[in-house]
């Protein structure tokens, strides 16, 4: 059997979803767009039943790309049941779907979830009689709690499709107290919806919520209106002179909770496990020694002290694929990623994202993208990779290219956050200002030369809702899991073909092709040409190389900035390709042309300054 | 549609504790952000302000916030929205003070001996002793704002019984 | 009473929906956003961007472009 779990977004779909499924739950993109939904399996009935999340949608005459996909899932999934979930307190606007589904001819049990905030707010509903008049069964639903899902699965079981001639007749019966023996009068809905005294199968919209309004009528009592904390709360967060404070002290906490966290696990556990634990026992257990080739690639590349080659004493240095390429992705890059998921999955799940958006619209606007492109750009700020590929819940192919593009460029990954906090604290505000500058000031140009539209926003913001630990938990889960599965493997080729370029001598030459660029163009000492080339394949392991070159605070600033501009980090290059197909090589053209202008602005501004 | 009562009568005690708590935060704020600017650590006594550029700067207009969010917020206290701000001063303090506290925990909980991996059950107390932010020596007179939500609860069960 | 623009309601102004544009017809009814329903402006955000309005306990948010297809009754 399969089920179909259909609704408006933020109604508590997920939640239910979760609640049924075990954590054998798989995420899938619909193929051919770049919509994902969620499968699962949950045990009912003594067999495994499929149960598939639709994307949130509120109509089946789909408005966006996740409300086409939600309606060609149903098209294809025509024999499935279909749990459709709604936002109790909103009713006529749930119904609006329920009809639709109705009137497909699909077997339909509705949910009406966050029965408790309805009642909070004095609406109350009667369920039985909703039931008796849709023909469809009706389960009041808590789905935080728990309350009421186990009859809502239990009623999916023998579901017979209703109908929406059923529904407006027996509309008309409780007009008319008996059976349809209305010939035309003015006042029945029976009329007025067809016009003819004929009940038809199929409504205009209009007249659905004709029929929806006769329909809550009679089942709905609305009591005084009642705004609750939570509402002003709401409201608060998302008018702009009360919102933007907030979200000030949203991003303080976001920042520092990172900053704490990594610091633990890094530099507490994870430099210790490797450089003092690991490191040693590698070096003396893999087959070579200091010099041989092989042990250089994989595991330690020494340096030279007073002519002698020494071995290296971090994980840092050693730059050898079993140890640079584990303890970068491993002991720097996975805590400061985990601690972001966590936190974002927490700020997505109680609601706030939909305010943060549209606070932040007004200026994402003035560039062509839209409130909710602040999502890639905060992942982003975790790693990359997930950042390019959430680029995907933005609407046009203009808005996803741009949307690429400023990310590789202006946003850096935690991991070079988290290196640039440890070598060059002092740095790092100057750094992100400048980065975030010219993430509005590109992006503004992109908007103007790329041609596309970019759509307005329009979209439903939530109410505050208790995040459960379960959901984070399993959002954070897959989350980290995608990183890990194609992070790691990248890193380490990455320091693999580092390794090679520099055994090889090529890094050595194009360096020195390239110095006269970094030095006249950027202002920046030409050892730093080493890092940066190199930087391709790490960027953090390039802050850290830059860190130890010296060179005055306003070339540090030039070379860190650079580091972050001038290309994409290898796995953020391979995502690009993945997502952006053909559109990649314009950003590439993007991505060169910007570092070049932006570097060399930065190099002027320090110039006009007096200093260098 | 709307003007309502979150509580069923008005308070003076509400009305001076938390303009009083507004203030302090407030304050701290302005203080944090002129001492970081100054490149100052002070201590006085049991508070301390931090001298990071970031904490100082960022975190001290937090708290400003908090204060303003609590003094604009006990006009016409009984009605909802300003309830609400004093519910969001009071959300931004426990920002703060969570912050904070996870910032001396994450700091505390390795050892800084070679060769140990955690810090002593000692060590560990020892750093959540001593001088604290502004925002944590607050965080304990924020907490009275719960009793109001509970009251608020309760004067609503109430009102549509 | 008087009919206005969507985008020139003031905050907390109530109003009266009378007619929305064709093109976005269907999306904003589909949230709730129909002729006859009431509404409350609950923001505008600054430099032209979105508002968010109250509609039958739901907040929507709509681009100033969008809001301004729609006209609403409101009083003097």
């Amino acid at each position: 059997m399969k089920v179909l779990l259909i609704g408006h977004p933020n109604v508590g779909k997920s939640v239910i979803f979760n609640r049924l499924t075990g954590a054998n739950v798989v995420s899938s993109n619909y193929p051919g767009t770049t919509v994902d939904y969620t499968k699962g399996y949950m045990r009912q009935f003594g067999e495994d039943i499929e149960l598939i999340d639709v994307p949130g949608t509120f109509s089946l005459e789909p408005k966006d790309k996740a409300e086409e996909v939600a309606v060609r899932m149903l098209d294809e999934n025509a024999d499935a049941k279909v749990v459709c979930v709604i936002d109790a307190a909103k009713i006529e606007r749930g119904l609006y779907l329920t009809l639709e589904l109705i009137e497909r001819g699909l077997p339909v049990v509705l949910s009406l979830n966050m029965w408790d905030v309805a009642h909070d707010k004095n609406i109350v509903i009667d369920s039985k009689r909703l039931q008796d008049i849709l023909g469809i069964p009706v389960v009041p639903t808590v789905a935080i709690s728990g309350e009421g899902i186990s009859s809502l699965v239990r009623n999916i079981e023998g579901l017979n499709p209703s109908s929406l001639k059923e529904i407006s007749a027996r509309i008309g019966y409780a007009r008319h107290g008996s059976e349809m023996n209305c010939q035309g009068c003015s006042g029945c809905l029976r009329t007025s919806l067809s016009g003819q005294g004929q009940i038809l199968d199929t409504l205009s919209p209009d007249k659905k919520w004709d029929l929806i309004e006769e329909i809550t009528a009679s089942t709905v009592t609305f009591g005084t209106f009642v705004h609750t904390l939570k509402d002003a709360l709401g409201d608060y967060t998302v008018k702009p002179v009360t919102g933007i404070p907030f979200a000030i002290a949203m991003l303080y906490a976001f920042w520092s909770i990172f900053v704490s966290f990594s610091g633990l696990v890094t530099d507490g556990f994870m430099v210790r496990i490797f450089d003092d634990y690991y490191l040693p026992w590698i070096q003396t257990h893999f087959p070579g020694g200091m010099g041989n080739w092989l042990y250089a690639l994989l595991v330690d590349a020494g340096h030279m002290e007073g002519g002698f080659l020494v071995p290296s004493t971090t994980c840092f240095e050693s730059f050898g694929v079993l140890t640079s390429g584990l303890f970068l992705p491993i002991g720097i890059v996975l805590p400061a990623i985990l601690v972001f998921y966590l936190m974002l999955a927490l700020l997505e799940d109680i609601g706030y994202m939909p305010r943060l958006a549209v606070l932040i619209d007004t200026f994402l606007h003035k560039i062509g993208l839209h409130g909710y492109a602040v999502i890639p750009t905060i992942l982003s700020m975790g790693c990359n990779v997930p950042g390019v590929e959430a680029t995907r819940i933005l609407e046009t192919k203009k808005q996803r290219f741009m949307m690429m593009t400023l990310l590789a460029l202006f946003i850096p990954c935690g991991a070079q956050i988290a290196i640039m906090n440890d070598f060059i604290p002092d740095y790092l505000g100057f750094v992100m200002a400048y980065l975030f500058a010219g993430y509005f000031i590109f992006g503004f140009i992109l908007n103007k030369i790329v041609p596309g539209r970019a759509p307005e926003i329009l979209m439903d913001v939530p109410v505050y809702q208790r995040p459960t630990v379960k959901d984070i938990g399993k959002k954070v889960f897959m989350r980290t899991k995608g990183f890990l599965k194609e992070g790691i493997p990248f890193v380490m080729l990455g320091v693999f073909i580092v390794n090679i370029l520099y055994l090889l001598g090529f890094i050595d030459t194009m360096a020195s092709f390239a110095a006269p660029v970094f030095e006249g163009w950027f202002g920046v000492p030409k050892e730093t040409a080493g890092p940066l080339i190199a930087a391709f394949l790490r960027k953090d392991l390039a802050i850290a190389q830059l860190s130890s070159i010296p060179m005055t605070k306003y070339q540090m600033i030039s070379a860190v900035v650079l580091v972050t501009i001038y290309f994409p980090c290898i796995a953020t290059f391979f995502m690009m390709i993945k997502e952006g197909g053909k559109a990649f090589f314009g950003s590439v053209l993007a991505l060169i042309s910007v570092a070049f202008v932006y570097g060399g602005f930065l190099h002027l501004i320090w110039i006009l300054m007096g200093v260098n | 549609m709307s003007h309502q009562y979150a509580f069923r009568d008005k308070s003076l005690v509400y009305c001076i504790y938390f303009s009083l708590l507004g203030g302090a935060a407030f304050l701290a704020g302005i203080v944090s952000i002129m001492v970081t600017l100054t490149c100052n650590m002070h201590s006085f006594g049991f508070i301390e302000i931090p001298d990071s550029g970031f904490r100082g700067v960022w975190g001290g207009l937090v708290m400003v916030f908090a204060g303003i969010f609590y003094l604009s917020g006990i006009r016409d206290s009984r009605e909802i929205h300003n309830f609400a701000k004093v519910v969001l001063g009071s959300i931004l303090l426990w920002i703060m003070a969570g912050t904070d506290l996870f910032a001396i925990f994450a700091g505390a909980v390795p050892s800084t001996e070679p060769g140990a991996w955690l810090n002593s059950a000692e060590g560990f107390i020892k750093a959540f002793s001593g001088p604290y932010t502004p925002a944590i020596v607050l965080f304990p007179f924020s907490m009275a704002v719960l009793y109001y939500i509970r009251k608020y609860h309760k004067d609503q069960d109430n009102l549509f019984a | 009473m008087k009919r206005i623009r969507l985008d020139k309601m003031h905050y907390n102004q109530e109003g009266m929906v009378v007619s929305i544009d064709p093109d976005v017809r269907g999306k904003l009814a589909s949230m709730g956003l129909r002729t006859g329903k009431k509404t409350r402006m609950i923001t505008k955000e600054p430099w032209k961007g979105p508002v968010v309005l109250l509609v039958d306990q739901a907040n929507i948010s709509l681009g100033m472009g969008i809001a301004g297809k729609v006209q609403v009754e409101v009083d003097e």
